[in-house]
């Protein structure tokens, strides 16, 4: 999910070097986004159905992921990417792309993050799909555009008022 | 819209010259099987909200087909009947299962829901 916001040149050179210049002002919306962001996969990751785990062979029912599995992801494992200031540019990425191993504790072996995030979200041919992540992200990312937006103008705004 | 997919889609269980043939399912599959497909709405898409009244919406759903490594790819079948319903989507992702010889083909699309 990529938003971009573009301000002018004369814009640009009014505010930098007031409050951290504009790349403050857009890192301290793209917070707020982010967390607007975050929330809404941390209430999809609790609204995964799960049943014990069970072996699925072929012509079985699907399962659906086990507990540990949800665990995993409920874990704290997904997170808001250090943000990375880059000319006019800030970003981060939000997600479990960098999130590392989960153990399942059935048979202690390691499984990496995303591949159970993955694995839920688009189904595969021995588990149910329950697409937790494209939904969340299909709301989330209006409102996170919202509220990115709302910042930014209450920021400038600010600093206006306190320059007049 | 929705079941006129639908009924697109299952046209392509019938054996033919040339293209992959995929029995279609709408909903989820229930058991864990190789070589069929699968097309169910998810949520709502987008939508657009004028005079207290959603003047647009759109609705969002997957499609999902497995099939046997060795069996012909099935993208442009599946494609082609997109495009002829004037259905928007994206190819997902291609995700290959190696312990059952099996690719899982997913596709995103959206629809008009009014």
């Amino acid at each position: 999910m990529r938003y971009q916001f573009e301000f002018n040149d004369t814009l640009t050179q009014f505010f930098d070097g007031l409050e951290g210049g504009v790349n403050g002002v857009a890192s301290a919306a793209l917070y707020k986004g982010a967390g607007v962001v975050a929330d809404a996969i941390s209430g999809a990751i609790s609204g995964i159905q799960t049943e014990p785990y069970r072996r699925v062979n072929e012509g079985d029912p699907k399962r659906k992921p086990s507990p540990e599995e949800k665990a995993v992801l409920g874990q704290g494992h997904f997170g808001i990417a250090k943000f990375r200031k880059g000319g006019a540019e800030v970003t981060t990425s939000i997600g479990m792309g960098n999130s590392g191993y989960g153990s399942l504790g059935r048979s202690g072996k390691s499984v990496p993050v995303p591949v159970i995030a993955r694995s839920i979200d688009s189904g595969t041919s021995f588990m149910q799909k329950q697409p937790f992540l494209r939904k969340a992200l299909n709301t989330a990312g209006k409102e996170a555009l919202a509220v990115i937006e709302a910042e930014i103008d209450s920021r400038f705004q600010s600093i206006i008022d306190r320059h007049k | 819209m929705f079941n006129e997919l639908v009924t697109a889609l299952q046209a392509l269980g019938t054996p033919a010259e040339g293209r992959a043939t995929i029995p279609f399912y709408a909903g989820e599959m229930n058991n864990a099987e190789p070589n069929y497909g699968t097309v169910r709405l998810d949520a709502e898409g987008d939508a657009l909200w004028a005079n207290g009244e959603q003047q647009e919406q759109a609705l969002q759903g997957s499609i999902d087909v497995f099939i046997n490594e060795k069996d012909i790819q099935p993208i442009p079948a599946v494609q082609a009947i997109l495009r002829a319903q004037g259905v928007s989507y994206k190819l997902y992702s291609i995700q290959h299962e190696t312990a059952r010889k099996l690719i899982h083909y997913e596709w995103v699309f959206e629809l008009e829901g009014l």
